[in-house]
């Protein structure tokens, strides 16, 4: 007879079995690589606003548009595109075919209706589809809600009108400029179907078919209200918009949400009637911090009960069931309920966005598996093709560990490959790369991540050594990308070989200048601020001066010509030809860089090492929290300007920021090594302790971590990996979750913000409208928009912010900033003079 | 305290360049001791071994430098190969930690980059530093910074001093922080709610307000009519 214990063992080898099933492998992997979605997803968008459809652009809401002047913008833009494509130029009126549309509009809101009247104004011709009324998401708010016209000093563009009204006015206004522009507005006609015939759209509704050269998706996401999915939700007391509080006086009301809507819903139901809130988590994260007093003081007055970790089972006429969460145990509670609001927010329409063809942003369809086999083929097609540059093709995986072999490319014995010829190797090569290009072009992200992952270890795995490559690289591939270069010797213009580490930095400085240009013009210029400019410009100087300038020429003619003096000149220690590599050390510390103290070092080198860990960073964070890395450090200004087009893609929400840990573990290996490498290099310590010589132990010891965190820190994590994911992680991967240098700077920053002491801030206002574009572009995956909501102050007490003020550029309100006033309150930006 | 920040920062930029283009231009002035420095100490320059307490051993001077050899026949060797030779023992670059192979049969030699590389990178960092002042002052003058920009990349700080002569054509906030997009909310005297600065009537309890700033709406009426 089984006991438990006997059965334990198995059914946890079970368990480990399914975890480790490829379904739950690839689940896995894409759970990790979509922690960048949230509610903050999108079409995949090109250049015009071109989805993945060719011909079919999105616009407004969908498109990101934050406010409802940008979306009119986005309007009038899209249709300046169009009007400079070569098939635009010839109206559909000149084509003889009398049903052509140039364009068909779908949505009448402000950027739709925005971009019929600039399509109008062409002389083009332009039908709009509107699934229910003429401004219908702005109609539907409550009454007499106040409508922004924010940005103030962005300039309203197209014919629409926008000011600071009441929604009544506004609407009415849109309406009138349809009727004076004679604008084809077909309302209550949803668009079912659209499909590519002869390269001309047919759009089916329910009232017929259109066809038009170019469709414009103008239809927004807050029309498209998220339901719960329970059982009830579409009997006629259940609602999920609140359009005239005032209907209702002494009922028995249930709102479920936790957000602003909810709560100012169950604000202004409370005033006359009994009202129940019902949220799923444990506190309100995203809500205004005048909300939550007002919720609070109405929670005291016993206006308003909350149930918090609630969810609901059912609605039935005149009550509702909810689960309750109670630390684990569950119970239920019915809720008497006349009328039931359920405003849990908008949720973009995938399935008519796929009904469309669209693809959306981060969409990990395709199969993993495929990639993978594509990816090892084209390996092997490496090790074959090293056949051309004197190498021996042999699998090694079997002769010796595979870990020494994957990690190390150390020797060992297997089976020999050489029966195919190096231009076999070639064939497979390439062969796997064009169907991987070919996958992804057809919407395979997985051929995209394998694709990049081939091309970054190569990269990096023949950086490791010359003749010590990664596998299949060993022995060949340093050789192979070492490159001639043409260089002045001996007074002739030469041929000279170049090693391929000489091509990495230069191929590393190129991107970091090309793509900080492009980042100073996206942040710096078009939104105005002085702040990205010379962010961005310290980072190309940075490395321009101190991977560059100094390594290879100044510390040259330094030693040459004795501008460190004649001692220290003439001092091999110092100034041996191999020594440069040390002037990293001027700007990278501890724990990033630990060379500083290692293989015979000048003092001057352990000075200023000890000096700039333990002295200059502290300092610098006191002053500026974490803004080594977005303004000085080389990672992470690749991350910052090669990386910056991903940066919506790092992973948000709360898992991730756990995941966060791995930087300490890493900070403890770094430390470790540090530790055994000083005690090699220092073997009297054994000695002196136990009196008895232990160099060759600490030695073996030494040189085997240092390997290892070589490999795994220096290759891999700071690689490898981080450069592989930027498209699909955003560019911090390496600075988020694995550098040792910004972990201790996190703990140096937290502890002078305890303190009181830290000068590293961002501020909010009141004007905060939860568009949601600061948690979206925080590379660290910041959930900045709560922060602005409850007008919290964002430091490194509780959060990894590296200073990089994307939040503060691209907030529409301007409701962030680094500044205080002297109280240490936010300073609202003065009201500028009109112009 | 941003205003500061950013002269620090700018005063940080310039000095660290204006170090590399001294140390740079200084080439020239090679140290003029009496007795030249011993480059390689300890070791023959030919063969490296230990010199120290060779009876052998003597010094021989080249391009201001003083290198041992550990006896005659090294000395000779070194005499009839002196520029590659020496070249070993010369510092390098950071991105060769070995010597080039040249084409067309010439010796070896130590990998450095010509030093026109280093002009060019000296060109590169202040064309950089004159792009983003420029367009900092365009910005905060009213300009369009993006023709500035490329005019500081090319003329560094011909730029600089031509968009620092211009006049400005709207007023901005001093300092590194980013020029407004929207004017500051008004608060209800009556409620204390928040309101649009163009509002004429609080969007919280309807309380008539004064308009603390013209919305587009108004400015465009005013500049039709």
């Amino acid at each position: 007879m089984s006991t438990a214990a006997d059965l334990a063992p198995t059914s946890r080898a079970a368990a480990w079995r399914e975890r480790l099933t490829p379904r739950r492998l690839r689940e896995s992997l894409q759970a990790i690589l979509e922690s960048a979605d949230g509610d903050s997803r999108r079409p995949e968008l090109k250049r015009g606003n071109e989805s993945s459809v060719p011909g079919l652009h999105v616009i407004g809401d969908l498109a990101g548009a934050p406010v409802i002047k940008l979306a009119m913008a986005q309007g009038v833009e899209v249709i300046d595109y169009l009007s400079t494509l070569p098939e635009m130029r010839q109206p559909a009126s000149a084509s003889g075919d009398a049903e052509l549309l140039d364009v068909l509009v779908v949505g009448a809101g402000a950027s739709g209706l925005n971009a019929a009247l600039a399509a109008k104004e062409r002389g083009w011709r332009c039908v709009v589809l509107e699934k229910e009324r003429i401004a219908n998401t702005i109609d539907q708010f409550p009454e007499g809600k106040w409508v922004y016209a924010e940005p103030d000093t962005v300039p309203a563009k197209g014919k629409l009108w926008l000011d600071g009204a009441q929604k009544e006015e506004l609407v009415q206004r849109w309406q009138q400029i349809v009727r004076d522009n004679a604008l084809d507005v077909r309302t209550e006609q949803p668009l079912q179907r659209l499909a590519k015939q002869g390269g001309v759209f047919v759009a089916t509704t329910p009232k017929g078919t259109l066809r038009a050269k170019k469709v414009v998706l103008a239809t927004g996401q807050r029309g498209n209200p998220r339901k719960l999915g329970v059982a009830g939700e579409g009997l006629g007391h259940v609602y999920h918009r609140l359009y005239s509080p005032r209907k209702y006086q002494g009922e028995r009301l249930l709102v479920v949400g936790g957000g602003n809507s909810a709560i100012e819903a169950a604000l202004t139901l409370a005033e006359k009637n009994q009202v129940v809130l019902s949220y799923r988590g444990g506190e309100f994260a995203r809500v205004f911090k005048d909300n939550q007093k007002k919720l609070d003081a109405a929670i005291a007055a016993k206006r308003i009960e909350v149930v918090f970790h609630s969810q609901v089972q059912e609605f039935r006429p005149g009550e509702a069931t909810l689960t309750v969460d109670r630390g684990g145990h569950r119970e239920e509670r019915v809720v008497a309920t006349d009328h039931a609001f359920v405003l849990v927010g908008a949720e973009l329409p995938v399935a008519f966005l796929k009904g469309l063809g669209i693809r959306l942003e981060n969409e990990w369809e395709g199969n993993p598996w495929r990639a993978l086999a594509l990816a090892i083929a084209a390996l092997f097609g490496c090790l074959w093709l090293g056949q051309a540059f004197g190498a021996e093709a042999r699998f090694t995986w079997l002769g010796g560990s595979w870990i020494a072999q994957a990690f190390f490319g150390s020797d060992g014995r297997g089976i020999g490959l050489g029966f195919v010829p190096w231009w076999g190797g070639l064939a497979l090569l390439l062969a796997t790369l064009a169907l991987l290009v070919r996958t992804g072009v057809k919407g395979d992200r997985w051929s995209w991540l394998s694709l990049s992952f081939l091309v970054w270890y190569a990269i990096y795995g023949i950086k490791y050594d010359k003749g010590d490559e990664f596998w299949p690289f060993k022995g060949w591939g340093y050789s192979a990308l070492s490159f001639p270069f043409f260089d002045l010797v001996g007074g002739k213009w030469q041929l000279v070989e170049r090693p391929w580490s000489f091509w990495y930095t230069a191929l590393y400085t190129v991107l970091m200048t090309v793509f900080g240009l492009r980042a100073i013009k996206r942040w710096g210029l078009d939104r105005k601020d002085r702040f990205q400019i010379w962010r961005y410009t310290s980072l190309l100087a940075f490395q321009w001066i101190l991977f560059f300038l100094i390594p290879e020429f100044l510390f040259q003619w330094a030693v040459q010509y004795q501008w460190v003096g004649e001692k220290l000149a003439s001092d091999p220690t110092f100034a041996d030809p191999h020594q440069a590599w040390r002037t990293y050390g001027l700007v990278y510390a501890w724990p990033l860089f630990f060379y500083s103290f290692f293989y015979s070092p000048h003092q001057i080198w352990v000075i200023w090492g000890v000096l700039l860990t333990c002295v200059v960073i502290p300092l610098l964070v006191l002053f500026q929290g974490k803004r080594y890395c977005s303004w000085i450090c080389g990672c992470g200004g690749l991350a910052e300007t090669f990386g910056d087009r991903w940066r919506h893609l790092a992973p948000k929400g709360n898992r991730s920021i756990r995941w966060e840990v791995m930087g300490l573990w890493i900070l403890i290996a770094a430390f470790v090594v540090t530790l055994m490498m000083l005690a090699r290099d220092g073997f009297q310590l054994g000695r002196l302790v136990i009196d008895r010589d232990t160099s060759g132990f600490w030695h073996d010891k030494a040189e085997f971590g240092m390997r290892l965190y070589r490999v795994v820190a220096d290759v891999w994590l700071i690689g490898i990996l981080p450069v592989t994911l930027y498209p699909f992680l955003g560019g911090k991967v390496w600075c988020r979750y694995w550098c040792p240098l910004a972990k201790l700077m996190q703990y140096v920053s937290k502890f002078w913000t305890k303190l009181g002491w830290s000068r590293f801030r961002i501020v909010s206002n009141d004007k905060c409208i939860a568009c949601g574009e600061c948690s979206r572009n925080c590379q660290v995956g910041i959930p900045v928009m709560q922060y602005a909501l409850k007008q919290d102050v964002l430091d490194n007490e509780t959060s990894s912010c590296i200073g990089c003020g994307i939040c503060v550029t691209v907030c529409p309100m301007d409701t962030l900033s680094f500044s205080r006033d002297e109280h240490g309150k936010a300073k609202l930006l003065p009201v500028l003079p009109s112009r | 305290m941003q205003a500061r920040n950013g002269r620090l920062g700018e005063l940080a930029a310039w000095l660290l360049l204006a170090g590399c283009v001294w140390l740079a231009t200084s080439t020239g002035r090679r140290a003029t001791a009496q007795e030249p420095p011993l480059l390689a100490a300890g070791h023959c320059v030919a063969c490296g071994h230990a010199t120290d307490g060779v009876a052998t051993a003597r010094p021989i001077d080249h391009s201001g430098r003083r290198v041992a050899a550990c006896s005659d026949p090294c000395a000779h060797q070194f005499a009839a190969n002196a520029d590659a030779l020496f070249a070993r023992f010369e510092a390098r670059g950071a991105w060769f930690d070995e010597n080039a192979v040249t084409g067309g049969g010439a010796p070896p030699s130590v990998a450095r980059l010509l030093s026109a590389w280093f002009w060019l990178g000296a060109w590169v960092v202040l064309g950089l530093i004159g792009a983003a002042w420029s367009a900092y002052l365009a910005l905060s003058k009213g300009l369009a910074p993006l023709p500035w920009l490329l005019r500081g990349l090319a003329f560094n700080l011909l730029a600089v001093v031509a968009v620092a002569l211009k006049r400005p054509v709207a007023a901005a906030p001093p300092g590194l922080a980013k020029i407004a997009a929207t004017a500051a909310p008004i608060d209800c005297r009556e409620c204390g709610g928040p309101n649009h600065p163009a509002a004429r009537r609080c969007v919280g309890c309807g309380a008539v307000l004064t308009a603390a700033a013209e919305s587009e709406a108004q400015r465009a009426l005013r500049k039709g009519g």
